[in-house]
């Protein structure tokens, strides 16, 4: 009997969804500290602005890491943990994280005073983002490193293992780092 | 093989350019932060949107990429392979956006936040997401054949413009068409 091919219609379904369903359940937990927003949103106008833009930043900054990490594993040039390979990777993420929070910062303050809408100022939009997407990324790119051994040492691709679990973590801990960084913003400006 | 700064100069660029991208979808849930907390329930239901919308038009794009990449395929309808490829997106799309309202809806009632009937609940959020999973598709079919002309690498372009429309778009439509669906 002839194997059904990878890319058929019932593959494609029966592979995905099941995986999906579970990353989404992950992702409404991430919706639930969203929904916690609308309490502090008036204390601190225009830093809902921030929310996408950090998701979507260390969704792209988390799935590049893997992809390397991934890449040097299977090319034999990481092997253990203690690489110059896998630090520099970790420094470079975490360096892009901080170029990307000023820029979003940035943004944000430029969009919210263009649209004539009432926002915090400009420091508190920089010590929002970058706290909360240094911290991030610090704490991405250590899991990522960690799951990427943890994946290869039994026998799983990390290529299929990692960046899919990332993505699940990945939007929780944003927004409850933004909902942490935002009540420390509102501690340090009183 | 990887440096730090070569890591920065080739990401930092494109980054930057879709950080600004997406201000515009945290400005739509800014301006529509009056509704969101009439139905609080709708905000489990953003994060799982955007992202999912974006995970499954970049796997099609991914296995689009994939058979162009081998030769066994070809982005045009009468390829069986394309057709399958069509086809398992969207039914993966219906069938999952229903679990997803159906399990939202259930965690809403559980946390006792605020949500709109089910039905509306669930007819809004199939609709957007279809509207923007076929807004991906096209967006994808369209970089695949002018990534190939253009002898650039699919891979590098696809998932990150996905992404990021999925994102400043997804938002847009889920939240205007939820607040239609609503108001009917």
């Amino acid at each position: 009997m002839e194997m059904e091919p990878y890319w058929s219609f019932r593959k494609i379904i029966s592979q995905s969804l099941p995986f999906m369903i579970l990353s989404g359940i992950g992702e409404l937990f991430g919706g639930y500290f969203l929904s916690h927003y609308l309490e502090i949103l008036p204390l601190v106008p225009g830093v809902f602005v921030l929310v996408p833009a950090l998701m979507n930043v260390r969704n792209a900054l988390d799935s590049a890491l893997a992809a390397r990490i991934s890449t040097a594993m299977h090319l034999g040039v990481i092997k253990s943990r203690q690489n110059k390979e896998v630090s520099e990777n970790v420094a470079g993420t975490v360096a892009v994280a901080i170029i990307v929070a000023v820029v979003a910062a940035l943004s944000g303050y430029v969009v919210r005073e263009a649209a004539g809408i009432p926002h915090v100022p400009l420091w508190g939009f920089a010590f929002i983002s970058l706290l909360s997407l240094t911290t991030v990324a610090a704490i991405q790119s250590l899991f990522t490193v960690w799951l990427s051994f943890y994946a290869r040492k039994h026998r799983l691709d990390p290529s299929s293992v990692v960046i899919p679990t990332l993505t699940t973590t990945g939007d929780v801990i944003v927004v409850v780092a933004v909902y942490l960084s935002v009540l420390a913003y509102l501690g340090v400006a009183g | 093989m990887y440096s730090a700064k070569r890591i920065i100069l080739e990401s930092a660029p494109p980054l930057v350019a879709f950080t600004f991208l997406s201000m515009f979808a945290g400005l739509t849930l800014e301006t529509n932060a009056a509704f969101l907390a009439t139905y609080p329930g709708v905000l489990l239901m953003i994060p799982a949107f955007i992202d999912s919308c974006g995970d499954i038009s970049s796997s099609f794009a991914s296995r689009l990429t994939t058979s162009l990449h081998l030769g066994t395929g070809r982005a045009s309808l009468r390829s069986k392979r394309f057709r399958d490829n069509v086809a398992g997106t969207y039914v993966t799309t219906i069938l999952f956006f229903i679990v997803m309202a159906l399990l939202a809806f259930a965690f809403s009632a559980v946390l006792g936040l605020a949500m709109p009937p089910l039905l509306k609940f669930l007819a809004a959020v199939m609709a957007s997401a279809v509207v923007v999973v076929t807004l991906d598709l096209a967006i994808a079919v369209a970089v695949s054949v002018a990534t190939t002309m253009a002898r650039l690498d699919p891979d590098n372009f696809e998932a990150p413009f996905l992404t990021t429309f999925s994102d400043v778009v997804g938002i847009m439509i889920f939240i205007s068409f939820v607040g239609f669906v609503i108001s009917l």
